[in-house]
């Protein structure tokens, strides 16, 4: 196990390199001079020439990369070209938005997803089942921004509930926080509760279908027990592997609901960073987002030799 | 004591307008202390009359049930929900077939003996933790207390079986159903798992039902025995007398058409002919008809009443026969046991296959699986050599050399002369022509998206053989299939027709060599020896070798011209057939024979009296 995890760990290190390579290109790749971008289209190519030998754009293009890299293994993950703020602190500054948000979009899926399969599953063809599996397809079909704009008008604008947008950190006001979160959390999670129930439901009905559900119906068990024991901990491993999935799905369905209710979260961080030629905080904030997901498949596969004492590292 | 009364139940599964008869009218009873043995092939609701008893059965409007069911004077049929767990577990409970799939594999043996415990009586849980304890002692598991914190895949297929068993036994049933119990297990345990069940009947005084095809198993270990065909039993009363005097032609056929041991080597098997009944579209008359050897005009007419044809035996026959002999033996056809001459078709020289295992974690090599270990054989042409050994002996691995789906990691295997694992240009597509393979499972082996004419012009094309519809036609009519089926897909064949098919596909690109790897254990009795016919016809007709992976010895017993019995990754013993059955030199080959459901050894209750007549 020990063993298993420092190879996998391990493993990491090459993944995050080649990770590092393609992103530095790709962002060299865009069109237009950054330099453009920062002092504006009216800058003299004097100034320009400055401040690319300023932001060290006149060394070539490995030598940027390896200036780069160097930085980021000793922890210096560069400063912002707009704002000359550390990337690293800007990073910590917006992560807390984001997390919170994927953390509550996962409880939610969590909490309702799999409750809501399991009924499903139950209910087989019954008004039960269609409508919960109707819901699920409905939420799967919707897209964000049109969601959004649903629960801003229903909740904050017409029952005034809750503030249309923004955003106040949880140290600040946990209630304000939270009352600002549940929107923005209803709308990414809509996604993952939908994919989740789906999982559920279908693995669930498949694990109801096996011959040690048989057994313990023979034995006299109760029909709960069965379903939530016998049944249900074996439904789980896919379910959990889908989750995982949707966790990285769930980066960049932030971009959108963070501009929507203005929260200063990743999502508007990266894509405000490629709008300004900010590469600096563009390769730090992915670099972060990338080995947050690699971890959390990490942390899945640990998850599966949890739920399943036959797999073992 | 009268334990279980089924009086005319009836399964019917689908639509009213359409309903299948899983069950037709079954009359049944079991006494206290006593086995009876429910025989039949797939298909024939043996167990779906078992899964009624415990209220199993899939819910209205999906299936329906009528009839009664008694067991220890209460009536079973009308039940709710809560009335039915109340049965389960504490006065009727089942094994199933196949411990791996049938014991929760996320759950400790612990938990789900508890649970049961706990289902039926208001113990705590380490109470019903020292019951488990017990359960377990009883399924004689050895060393029952570290038992309860394992998990089912912690144990070898015989142990989850016991665990199964103990897991049924926990509540105190006072009937036990036993479905198939030893099918998906080793022949070595088989013999013990039965004469567990055995001993636990005497103790406990249950009543016993013993589900089984196999009627070794049922001479030796039950007191009554009812055959079922389409639904009905055709035939019930003791053991002996059925056996011994049987007088519905199904129980005669059935008796000839199974291998067994102290039957002459090489000798045709008496196969019934035709096709298990399709339950959907039975004949008015009796179902059995269609096959029956000594069938009349009124058979097909009239469906035949289950009626006493001596004292105790019942019959459900209008043309009954009579007298120890069977009713029909095909001519035997025994070829002469001819030494072998000529150069082998396949040589397997010093052959090992062994698996790193790594640990750590710079997955290091700390030792070898020796899957094979030096193993030496030779194959000659129109011959059959029967590899023989439970599963793990390293049969299936050996053959894998051959096939080039493992490259051995020492020793040579030889072909024809070639390398296969160095073949030259022409030399392997020669292999991959000459020689095929025969699946066990056909209902995995053939893709169920292609037509049967598909299927068979594959490996044609492949070698760029005549794959006219008139030689696939012909291909069929080698092993007695109809032209009609090349349009058809697998799906619309019974397994025996789809091993059938299997075997055409294999014949197709005229193989020399045909490695049938458990090639008929799926199959029942009657259609294992409509294959195993089949084999050997067309191994005259075309001097076919065969390499037949197989843990029963019974089955080769028709086909077999050499044995090697392997066990642990090494060959224990080698040679002709017939001195293999006669004089086992190695004590694990005499281990492999006795324990052989049927095998005169077992007569220890002296119920085999009717069986080695």
């Amino acid at each position: 196990m020990i063993g298993y995890l420092v190879r996998r760990i391990a493993q990491l290190i090459p993944v995050l390199f080649i990770v590092s390579v393609v992103l530095f290109l790709l962002l060299r790749l865009l069109p237009g001079d950054p330099t453009a971008e920062i002092l504006g289209q009216e800058a003299s190519a004097a100034d320009r020439a400055a401040l690319r030998a300023d932001l060290g754009l006149d060394a070539p293009l490995w030598q940027q990369f390896l200036d780069w890299i160097g930085g980021v293994l000793t922890g210096d993950l560069g400063r912002s070209w707009l704002t000359d703020e550390p990337v690293a602190s800007v990073i910590v500054d917006r992560l807390p938005a984001t997390v919170e948000l994927g953390l509550i979009a996962l409880l939610l899926a969590v909490a309702i997803g799999i409750p809501a399969g399991v009924l499903a599953a139950v209910r087989r063809r019954t008004a039960t089942d269609s409508a919960l599996t109707g819901l699920g397809v409905l939420a799967l079909s919707t897209p964000h921004f049109y969601l959004a704009a649903l629960l801003i008008g229903v909740f904050a604008i017409w029952l005034r509930l809750v503030p249309p947008s923004g955003y106040v950190a949880f140290t600040e006001d946990p209630v304000g926080n939270l009352v600002r979160m549940v929107l923005p959390a209803v709308t990414v999670g809509s996604t993952v509760v939908a994919v989740v129930l789906r999982q559920t439901r279908g693995s669930l009905l498949a694990a109801l279908g096996e011959d040690y559900i048989r057994t313990a119906e023979a034995t006299g068990l109760r029909r709960r027990r069965i379903v939530t024991v016998y049944a249900l901990r074996n439904a789980m491993v896919p379910v959990v592997t889908v989750t995982a999935l949707q966790i990285g799905a769930l980066m960049s369905a932030t971009v959108v609901t963070e501009t929507i209710f203005t929260l200063p979260g990743m999502g508007t961080l990266i894509v405000n960073g490629i709008f300004s030629r900010d590469l600096p905080v563009v390769q730090g904030a992915v670099l972060v987002v990338v080995t947050f997901v690699l971890l959390v498949n990490l942390v899945t596969d640990l998850v599966y030799a949890w739920l399943d004492p036959r797999i073992t590292y | 004591m009268r334990l279980l009364d089924i009086e005319h139940l009836t399964v019917t599964f689908g639509a009213p307008q359409r309903p299948v008869h899983a069950v037709a009218g079954v009359d049944l009873h079991v006494d206290a202390g006593e086995t009876l043995a429910v025989v039949g092939e797939s298909g024939s609701g043996k167990t779906v009359t078992a899964l009624s008893v415990l209220g199993l059965t899939p819910r209205p409007p999906a299936c329906r049930t009528t009839g009664g069911i008694r067991l220890a004077g209460t009536e079973l049929t009308g039940l709710d929900a809560r009335g039915w767990r109340a049965v389960r577990g504490r006065d009727v409970a089942m094994v199933f077939q196949d411990p791996s799939a049938a014991l929760n594999p996320l759950l400790t043996l612990g938990t789900q003996i508890a649970d049961a415990v706990r289902a039926h009586e208001p113990v705590s849980r380490a109470a019903a933790r020292e019951r488990a304890v017990a359960a377990l002692e009883l399924a004689r598991l050895p060393d029952p207390r570290t038992r309860l914190a394992q998990y089912p895949h912690q144990l070898s297929g015989g142990m989850r079986q016991r665990a199964a068993i103990a897991l049924a036994l926990a509540t105190g049933p006072k009937l036990l159903i036993a479905d198939e119990p030893t099918t998906a297990l080793d022949v070595a345990v088989q013999a013990e798992i039965l004469e567990t069940l055995d001993s636990l009947r005497r103790d406990l005084g249950m009543g016993l039902i013993l589900i089984t095809h196999d009627l070794g198993t049922v001479a030796t270990h039950a007191d009554r025995v009812a055959v079922m065909y389409a639904g009905r039993v055709v035939e019930t009363g003791p053991t002996a007398q059925v056996l011994g005097d049987p007088r519905m032609p199904y129980t005669r056929a059935l008796l000839a058409a199974t291998p067994r041991l102290d039957a002459p080597a090489r000798q045709r098997l008496a196969a019934i002919g035709g096709q298990p009944p399709d339950l959907r579209e039975l004949p008015p008359g009796c179902a059995f008809a269609p096959r029956c050897p000594v069938v009349l005009d009124i058979c097909h007419e009239r469906r035949p009443a289950l009626e006493p044809h001596a004292p105790d035996q019942l019959a459900a026959c209008l043309n009954p026969v009579t007298g120890p002999a069977p009713v029909e033996i095909t001519a035997p056809d025994a070829d002469p046991a001819t030494t072998p001459d000529g150069p082998p078709v396949a040589e397997f020289d010093d052959v090992a296959l062994h698996y790193p295992v790594r640990r750590g974690a710079l997955r290091r090599v700390v030792d070898h699986v020796r899957a094979v270990d030096g193993v030496s054989l030779r194959l000659h042409p129109g011959r059959t050599l029967a590899l023989v050994g439970e599963s793990g002996s390293g049969k299936t691995s050996l053959t894998r050399t051959l096939l080039r789906l493992e490259r051995p990691t020492g020793g040579t295997v030889r072909y024809a002369g070639i390398d296969v694992t160095r073949p030259g240009r022409g030399e392997l597509r020669r292999l991959q022509r000459e020689v095929q393979v025969v699946f066990q499972n056909p209902y995995a082996s053939l893709d169920p998206r292609m037509t049967v004419g598909q299927i068979l012009a594959e490996p044609l094309r492949v070698h760029g053989l005549d794959d006219s519809r008139a030689e696939l036609a012909r291909l069929l009519d080698q092993v007695g299939l109809d032209a009609a089926a090349l349009d058809r897909h697998p799906a619309a064949f019974s397994g025996g027709q789809r091993q059938r098919i299997a075997v055409a596909r294999a014949l197709g690109p005229r193989p020399r060599l045909i490695v049938c790897d458990e090639a008929v254990s799926a199959l029942d009795v009657s259609i294992q020896a409509q294959v195993l016919n089949l084999l050997a016809d067309l191994q005259r007709e075309h001097d076919l070798a065969y390499l037949f992976i197989t843990h029963d010895l019974a089955v080769v017993r028709s086909v077999a011209h050499d044995i090697a019995v392997m066990r642990h990754g090494r060959i224990v013993e080698q040679g002709p057939a017939e001195r293999i059955y006669d004089r086992p030199t190695h004590e694990y080959t005499r281990l492999l024979l006795e324990m052989a459901p049927g095998h005169p050894a077992q007569a220890r209750t002296g119920r085999t009296a009717a069986w080695s007549r």
